[in-house]
């Protein structure tokens, strides 16, 4: 049993390692800048959760003015300079295939509208009416 | 110049001129906030872009370290 240890600890091999201070140097000054790392993450959440309230503030904003100008919109005469344009009647058959189009239109089941719905169709609106204009 | 349109004039109540000069000023003040908000979420992303090229700088470090960190260790002495 003895001799059996003996020739374990005979059969140990090391390997040396060169410029071991280096080394321990080189694994501290990484560890330090992992930790430098992770302390900046930690300020950089905090610039972002600042970035994201200053870009709900932007939202609110914008709504806000939206709904002012829809205010000045609505105090301003309701003129359309297509009525200074001496209007063209329509022939009848186009009218019946309008209403139909509408009927058609009000059968199908209106989907729930999202936000970005209602911009474009508040965008689309504000377009016709610009196209009026020129 | 004043520039000629065609068509029939608009008069707006006196009244509500006044509104509309209001809603036009408050209008104002909206955008000068936006503006002030969006200024300072540029400040914002610009520090963010800091903090990161930072980051790259510290991990083209790390990683230069690491490698000599291998080759010291991968590199041994007379084994004894």
């Amino acid at each position: 049993m003895v001799k059996n240890m003996k020739e374990q600890k005979s059969e140990l091999f090391f390997v040396e390692i060169r410029e071991p201070d280096e080394v321990r140097k080189h694994i501290l000054e990484t560890l330090k800048e992992v930790l430098e790392l992770l302390q900046k993450f930690e300020s950089f959440k905090h610039l972002r959760h600042k970035k994201m309230e200053r870009i709900d503030k932007l939202r609110v904003l914008m709504r806000d003015t939206n709904k002012l100008m829809g205010v000045l919109k609505a105090k301003l005469p309701q003129t359309s300079l297509k009525g200074m344009v001496p209007k063209h009647h329509a022939p009848k058959h186009k009218k019946a295939e309008a209403k139909k189009k509408e009927e058609k239109a009000e059968k199908v089941p209106k989907k729930e509208r999202t936000e970005l719905d209602k911009l474009q169709s508040e965008l689309n609106a504000i377009e016709s009416k610009l196209k009026s204009f020129t | 110049m004043r520039e000629e349109r065609s068509g029939a004039p608009v008069f707006v109540k006196v009244d509500d001129y006044k509104e509309i000069l209001d809603v036009l000023d408050m209008v104002k003040g909206k955008l000068n906030e936006i503006r002030s908000t969006l200024d300072n979420i540029n400040e914002l992303r610009n520090h963010e872009d800091a903090e990161v090229s930072m980051w790259n700088s510290t991990i083209n470090e790390i990683e230069k370290k690491v490698e000599s960190i291998d080759k010291m260790i991968f590199e041994p002495g007379q084994p004894w």
